[in-house]
């Protein structure tokens, strides 16, 4: 066993949570209302709708071989080969996310609170930080989670509530303007982030609670896709669709616009603060389970001498693979769709067709014999 | 220059601390793992510090997936 701590299926909720708004919050409402103007927010509804079906995928994918991670999954229902150039397939994409978020981070980062400060030094500080918490393991990433979560929740409360008296109704009218926008912008979000949820089946096999833990995997996705959600109502509704539309970061952008009484203003930083957070602990789970999966992939018996060596991959494929914020977009939004959508949807349907011929087979033998 | 002094630096660092370890436990297979993993870490990092253009995965990807996207875009707009 490379892992031996158990997570309860009330800390799996929160890490689902946690993962749906970390990242996704940074760059969906910009990239969501250039697609659908002000009809972003029925969009995103539909997505959150959609990705119930893909949660569903998932749960049933992991009651096959409760105890089993994906990439061991993988290697049992499509047997040693084929299954370990899947799963290094799976890893790759997590590789990328890391990257991603890596990116994302470093660029708020130096783009908006630390102007002038190199984006590798951001970086290398959040790569060491969240090395700290791979090396304690997935029983102590959990319970940290569970202790910054409040504050996370504390802080969205804060800005939606101080936001109430800046909404402006005219902003979201005339709804529903066509149907094809809104189609476009919910095929551009399944990606964001409902499709990456695939990595929980990483630490499913640690949840103590199973029946519990598939219920609360449908519990987090509708709670984070609600953040997300009133995360883009209120960017449309306070700022407009055209002010979103042009800002990399308007939930920042938001943030901006809090005040308390005239006398407490320029408060974006508690917005920065969630992000920063929730980046964090959706970074870290990543990586516990790229580490835990290239162990399981290459049959090691410890996957902690893995995490030095991959600090140091992350760390070159995120700067190789952004050179700039507009590559970065336009990957999201031409390429980034189709590519999860083949690692986190086909692979899945496929392994789940395969593994339940597989199980009918073997109980039809065992009844034969 | 510093850089790449810094970053083979951190590299010898880090296998000072983990191979004896694993060498004594004998997992040789550990052993070649980390070493590989690290050295193509590496390697990359200096490329970088060096300014060498390294082809970008993501391009690959772009032109494999070109077609469904502009499908997609096609039908979606």
């Amino acid at each position: 066993m490379l892992e031996i701590g158990k997570i309860s299926s009330g800390e799996f909720l929160i890490l689902v949570i946690i993962f749906m708004i970390g990242g996704s919050i940074l760059n969906v409402p910009a990239f969501l209302v250039k697609i659908a103007k002000q009809d972003a927010w029925i969009s995103y509804m539909i997505t959150t709708l959609i990705s119930l079906c893909f949660v569903f995928l998932y749960n049933k994918l992991a009651s096959i071989y409760p105890s089993k991670t994906y990439v061991e999954v993988n290697e049992k229902i499509l047997g040693k080969w084929v299954g370990k150039i899947s799963a290094l397939l799976f890893l790759f994409y997590i590789l990328y996310l890391l990257s991603a978020l890596l990116y994302e981070i470093g660029s708020f980062s130096t783009t908006q609170i630390l102007v002038g400060t190199p984006i590798e030094m951001i970086m290398v500080l959040f790569l060491l930080t969240s090395i700290i918490g791979v090396r304690l393991g997935l029983e102590v990433i959990s319970r940290t989670a569970l202790i910054f979560f409040p504050w996370i929740v504390f802080m969205l409360f804060m800005l939606f509530l101080l936001l109430i008296p800046d909404i402006k109704l005219e902003h979201i009218q005339p709804i529903f303007e066509g149907m094809k926008p809104i189609i476009k912008g919910s095929y551009q979000t399944l990606a964001l982030p409902y499709v990456q949820l695939v990595f929980f089946l990483m630490i499913m096999p640690y949840v103590n609670e199973k029946d519990e833990m598939k219920k609360n995997f449908y519990r987090g996705t509708l709670l984070g896709g609600m953040v997300l959600f009133l995360v883009i109502i209120f960017s449309i509704l306070v700022l407009g669709t055209d002010i979103t539309a042009l800002q990399n970061y308007p939930s920042y952008r938001l943030g901006k616009r809090l005040s308390v009484g005239g006398f407490l203003e320029r408060i974006e930083v508690i917005v920065a603060f969630i992000w920063i957070l929730s980046v964090y602990f959706k970074l870290t789970i990543c990586y516990y389970g790229l580490s835990l999966g290239l162990a399981q992939v290459l049959g090691l018996k410890n996957h902690k001498i893995l995490h030095f060596p991959l600090a140091f991959l992350i760390f070159a494929f995120s700067i190789i693979t952004h050179p700039n914020t507009v590559h970065s977009q336009n990957f999201t939004a031409k390429t980034w769709t189709p590519f999860s959508l083949t690692i986190c949807f086909l692979l899945p349907v496929l392994l789940l067709v395969i593994g339940i011929l597989k199980k009918k087979r073997s109980i039809l033998k065992a009844t034969k014999g | 220059m510093w850089a790449i002094i810094g970053t083979v630096f951190t590299g010898a660092i880090i296998s000072f601390f983990e191979i004896p370890q694993l060498i004594k436990n004998k997992c040789w297979r550990e052993v070649s793992v980390f070493i590989l993993l690290l050295l193509v870490g590496m390697t990359l990092s200096i490329l970088l510090i060096k300014n060498v253009t390294i082809p970008n995965p993501l391009d690959w990807i772009t032109k494999i997936y070109n077609p469904f996207a502009s499908f997609m875009e096609r039908i979606l707009s």
